[in-house]
């Protein structure tokens, strides 16, 4: 259950699409879920999926739940930022802003100036935290052009591993590793 | 009143749901296991870094299965009388503390020359399922699984 709804929100809303949930069968599905002992979750008034390419997935004002396991069930209509395009657009107006500051001296024009850059600056803050994440997950990849450490393993068990998941090498030895050489259970931990 | 009610209710969905886990898991590692043994022949398959002595212990303890055909087909009863458990439980304890997972609840197969079916499984704990398969794939007894022609 937890699987499906992980996958709807991330990646079955395509971009630009307005998804409306026809209301008869969201509250069939809410009642349905309610029953299954999900707790919904008060005073949240934003949810957002960031994809790839500063693209965020938005969902104002939503209907959370939480499941027993752990994971989130979102209701309401998902909507589809592009950080990029906003960033410009908050830059753009933050330009005209200041070109009419300085053609209109006024404390009203020093106002907007301030307003708007404020929200070019928090974008920008936005960006900057999404490159920086983005930058710890390549991180996490060039670890893994770094031999892994194998002695104490069977170069067999590894190779088994590697043949029966597809996965680097490098993971099957931190996936023996953590299962005390058990092959079976490291191969579990790998396909699941 | 209601609440309590309602915490009971939570109460008996979240052992379903542990049990529920207990058998996804068993099923997850017989099928690993058995894909295991479609790709590689069991004599040439190791399952844990202490295959060997695993398999010496379990001699030890169960002299009688160094008998081919006792490991090609288990006895349930056997495994799970009084006696079978309390030798089982000196097992364990060689292995408590270096097998991952020896005491998770593991389905091994009473036949070695068949699949895993409902009536040629058996539920048990995951230091018999590698005592067994050790001794069977140390026989042989798991290669015709095995695809390829080895």
């Amino acid at each position: 259950m937890s699987a499906e709804t992980t996958t709807v929100t991330e990646n079955q809303i395509p971009a630009g699409a307005n998804v409306s949930i026809v209301p008869k069968h969201e509250k069939k599905a809410k009642e349905q879920l309610l029953k299954l002992g999900l707790k919904p979750l008060k005073d949240i008034s934003r949810v957002t999926f960031r994809k790839k390419g500063n693209f965020i997935l938005a969902i104002d004002n939503p209907e959370v739940f939480r499941t027993q396991g752990g994971s989130y069930i979102v209701f309401g209509e998902a909507k589809v930022e592009d950080l990029n395009k906003r960033y410009a657009e908050a830059v753009a107006a933050q330009n005209a802003a200041q070109q009419a500051g300085a053609q209109a001296e006024g404390a009203e024009g020093a106002e907007s100036i301030s307003t708007t850059g404020a929200a070019a600056d928090a974008i920008t803050e936005d960006l900057k935290k999404a490159s920086l994440e983005d930058e710890e997950e390549k991180k996490e990849e060039e670890d893994d052009d770094k031999e892994e450490d194998a002695t104490g393993l069977e170069q067999a068990d590894i190779d088994v591993i590697v043949e029966q998941t597809n996965v680097s090498k490098n993971k099957a030895i931190r996936a023996l590793r953590e299962h005390k050489g058990d092959v079976v259970n490291a191969i579990m931990s790998l396909t699941q | 009143m209601s609440t309590t009610e309602k915490f009971d209710a939570e109460n008996a969905d979240n052992m379903e749901e542990i049990e529920k886990q207990f058998a996804v898991k068993a099923v997850e590692q017989m099928q690993t296991y058995w894909n295991l043994l479609e790709a590689i022949p069991g004599s040439k398959l190791r399952l844990t870094p202490f295959d060997a002595e695993i398999y010496e212990e379990f001699i030890k303890v169960f002299p009688e299965y160094s008998d081919v055909n006792k490991v090609a087909v288990i006895s349930e009863d056997e495994m799970k009388s009084k006696e079978g458990k309390e030798k089982w439980r000196a097992l364990f304890k060689t292995f408590e503390k270096k097998v991952e997972d020896y005491n998770f609840g593991t389905l091994i197969r009473v036949d070695a020359s068949e699949e895993y079916t409902q009536e040629n499984s058996i539920f048990g704990v995951r230091l018999q399922f590698y005592a067994v398969e050790i001794a069977r794939n140390k026989h042989g007894l798991n290669d015709w699984a095995c695809k390829k022609s080895s």
